[in-house]
């Protein structure tokens, strides 16, 4: 399924872990399935811009945030109109705003321990 | 550490999480995913763990005190669950739970449920308590 794992030969095991875990699935609500991932997925990239703008002009770290938080609501729009594969949330949404405003936060704190360094 | 220095590094991890966004997506063609489904669903229909569970929700409804009940574990050597087929199971366990004195005792039971398939959605067929 991800081609990313299929490349590195992990398919195997991720689908090993998935199996684990689909005992679970069913009890899971949508948002913790579908949104969470898409949230986590820009929380992880504003925590690692927070890494590299943390001795810098931390505010312009939010710019790179921003960018990526484009592209994700870009690619949502794209899905709400038919023009890419995939399935319109405003629950993916809300986990992409969410999660670019908690990087934001970290960004413009002052406080060097928000950027875990 | 240099601005330009900075960019860089925050252009290669744009770079990154989009091509992960990427190649995270789902590859399967329509057919594929049709089967996926497919499959799922008759694994969640012959899935004896959720049968299990499900039937003590039925139980549940036939107790005098649903919160006083304590079931046992899916591994414990009381408790059968047999697939018949067509989605459904058949569970025979035992719960314990209050009486209407307040006294804890053990009842055993046997629910016959079904699942409606490609859904959450469980059927009681027939619903024993012995014991109560």
């Amino acid at each position: 399924m991800f081609r990313w794992f299929d490349a590195v030969a992990l398919n195997p095991t991720v689908l090993y872990l998935r199996d684990i875990g689909s005992g679970y699935r069913s009890r899971l609500p949508d948002l913790i399935l579908f949104s969470l991932p898409n949230g986590l997925w820009l929380l992880s990239y504003s925590l690692l811009l927070c890494f590299v703008w943390r001795d810098g002009a931390r505010r312009v770290g939010i710019v790179w945030v921003c960018t990526l938080y484009a592209l994700a609501i870009g690619s949502e729009c794209l899905q709400f109109a038919g023009l890419l594969r995939g399935t319109f949330d405003w629950a993916d949404v809300a986990a992409y705003t969410a999660s670019g405003m908690v990087g934001a936060i970290l960004l413009n704190s002052k406080r060097k321990l928000s950027c875990l360094t | 550490m240099s601005d330009i220095r900075k960019h860089i590094q925050s252009l290669g991890l744009l770079v990154i999480f989009v091509a992960l966004a990427f190649g995270s997506s789902d590859s399967r063609t329509a057919e594929q995913m049709a089967q996926d489904q497919e499959q799922k669903a008759q694994r969640q229909c012959e899935d004896k763990i959720t049968a299990f569970v499900m039937s003590q929700e039925f139980v549940k409804k036939q107790l005098k005190a649903p919160a006083s009940a304590d079931f046992p574990r899916f591994t414990n050597e009381d408790v059968r669950v047999n697939y018949l087929g067509e989605c459904t199971h058949d569970v025979v366990a035992y719960v314990d739970a209050q009486n209407s004195f307040g006294a804890k005792i053990r009842s055993n039971y046997h629910v016959k449920l079904q699942n409606q398939r490609g859904t959450d959605t469980w059927t009681a067929i027939e619903v024993q308590i012995v014991g109560r």
